[in-house]
């Protein structure tokens, strides 16, 4: 899952960075999802800088440009071969009680409050590599050094 | 002068001031992202699994 995978390699670099995980499923639903779900997955201090942001009126969806995709490129080709490797990982598939099209993407926002990073995949697989995330949080353009647990990022 | 098309939606770009936002998180606490410590990541995730 790829907000594990973030927040693995945030940990594991010992970088803090506060992290905002926009859904659009309701509130109780993604509190469930939460402790049922990510709590087997992701041990909770991996995410102590992290919010957990309920949208389901996909206000802010909509503000950052995430409509919803065709379902040529959920059901396409790509996608059906990542869950067909997730299956055979024993992952199994997925139940999906949401809206199955609905976009996702990721964004770095700099300490100006500008753009830093914009991602928006072409399918439901496509997200960008976690290191490219983390570089664009510690780029000069983000202005502020991110703290580094127990150490400081400014020795050398 | 070009005329906004009401409902389409535009992804920002890398540069562009971050469309700022007010909402709950799953805890009650309100969030303003002008407000948040920056450099902040936004992930946007899709159905929950």
């Amino acid at each position: 899952m790829h907000l594990v995978q973030l927040h693995r390699f945030l940990y594991e670099q010992r970088i803090v960075a506060p992290v905002l995980a926009m859904s659009f499923a309701p509130v109780e639903r993604l509190a469930s999802w939460i402790s049922l779900v990510l709590d087997e997955e992701m041990p909770r201090e991996w995410r102590a800088h992290t919010r957990f942001v309920p949208d389901p009126s996909l206000r802010v969806y909509h503000a950052y440009g995430l409509g919803r995709n065709s379902r040529l490129r959920v059901y396409g080709p790509r996608v059906l071969l990542y869950y067909a490797l997730r299956w055979l990982r024993g992952h199994g598939i997925p139940k999906v009680s949401e809206d199955p099209l609905q976009r996702g993407g990721d964004f770095v926002v700099d300490a100006g409050g500008r753009i830093a990073l914009s991602h928006v995949g072409v399918d439901q697989a496509d997200r960008p590599p976690v290191q490219r995330i983390v570089a664009a949080l510690q780029s000069p353009r983000c202005s502020r050094p991110l703290e580094v647990e127990g150490r400081n990022p400014h020795q050398r | 002068m070009s005329k906004r098309i009401p409902g389409v939606l535009r992804i920002p770009s890398v540069g562009e001031p971050a469309p700022d936002f007010e909402a709950t998180d799953v805890d009650g606490r309100a969030i303003v992202l002008s407000r948040q410590p920056k450099p902040i990541a936004l992930v946007f995730l899709r159905h929950l699994a």
